[in-house]
């Protein structure tokens, strides 16, 4: 989200905020409505300003939805993978989490995983929360874990890996071999 | 009005309206092999869902003068190596819309935004709809 529309959203944010503030007041009686509503229409500033006020607030939702639809969001939480003269080429933290998750699936002894990713200065860190069968030795499960991990974003992905830490969250003492 | 891209002639102007180069560019990057889909917002994946077929979606097309930049979201089936397919993707595009349109393709900027799980009959594509 750029600061310019993060600004936008603050002020259209505000408006609603007074408008809705106020017809609550009005709603419960603490506002007489009549005066202010008097002195507004017979007065042509306060048209006018109230006409402005209108006109920002349709353009800050007008601008909101398109945002919305455009899809260009989908820029965001991106990693750079590659680049040429041509131009670059980029992951996004979605894309990554599939790889991570089909990874970890091929692994015995693992139930659940929830990859938690986030890009470092040397490349990407990630946190493993994992559910696991108790029959499995933890430390070597981590580490096969940690290493195909590692290879499948590297192979896969091109993704340069900076840390991958595991967390065995909890672990499933009823359940059989998930394969 | 729609933004075009001119070329002027001898015998007149010649206009190619910045669809017709998206819609080059989603063709030449849906042929390359690795290439599940392309990815747009989801007002583009509503619109197509009601029947309207849209070979331009997922890409983003700037021109300024004649030289033009373009920027592809797209969704990499399971198994390819992104990298590799990404970058076929740039050759693609580039050669096609320089191509078809005589434009200059000063970039093609690759954004791959999921991955297709395939064999697994579950198609698992996770597409960033955060803000």
């Amino acid at each position: 989200m750029s600061a310019g529309y993060r600004f936008l959203l603050i002020i259209y944010n505000l408006i609603i905020l007074a408008i809705t503030g106020s017809v609550l007041s009005i709603m419960i009686g603490q506002v007489k409505i009549t005066p202010y509503l008097e002195y507004a229409m017979n007065n042509t500033q306060s048209r006018m300003l109230i006409i402005l006020i209108s006109v920002i607030v349709i353009l800050l939702a007008l601008i909101g939805i398109v945002k919305a639809l455009s899809g260009e969001s989908k820029r965001k939480d991106s990693f750079p993978i590659g680049g040429s003269s041509v131009g670059d080429i980029s992951i996004t933290i979605p894309a990554i989490i599939v790889i991570i998750n089909k990874a970890v699936k091929s692994i015995q002894g693992v139930r659940e995983v929830k990859p938690k990713v986030r890009f470092g200065k040397d490349g990407l860190i990630i946190n493993l929360y994992m559910l696991i069968n108790p029959e499995f030795n933890m430390p070597s499960m981590s580490m096969d874990v940690q290493n195909a991990v590692k290879e499948h974003l590297d192979r896969i992905g091109g993704v340069t890996v900076s840390s991958i830490s595991v967390l065995i969250d909890n672990y499933s003492p009823n359940e059989k071999t998930n394969r | 009005m729609e933004n075009m891209n001119e070329n002027k002639t001898a015998l007149g102007v010649v206009r190619i309206a910045d669809e017709v180069v998206t819609t080059v560019a989603g063709l030449a990057a849906m042929e390359v092999a690795g290439v599940a889909s392309m990815s747009g917002g989801w007002g583009t994946e509503l619109v197509e869902k009601l029947g309207k077929k849209n070979f331009g979606k997922g890409i983003k097309v700037e021109v300024n003068e004649q030289q033009t930049k373009i920027d592809i979201f797209l969704v990499v089936e399971y198994g390819y190596t992104i990298p590799s397919v990404a970058d076929m993707v740039q050759k693609e595009v580039k050669t096609a819309v320089q191509n078809m349109t005589g434009l200059e393709v000063v970039a093609v900027n690759v954004h791959v935004v999921g991955v297709l799980l395939k064999k697994e009959n579950s198609a698992e594509i996770l597409v960033d709809s955060e803000g």
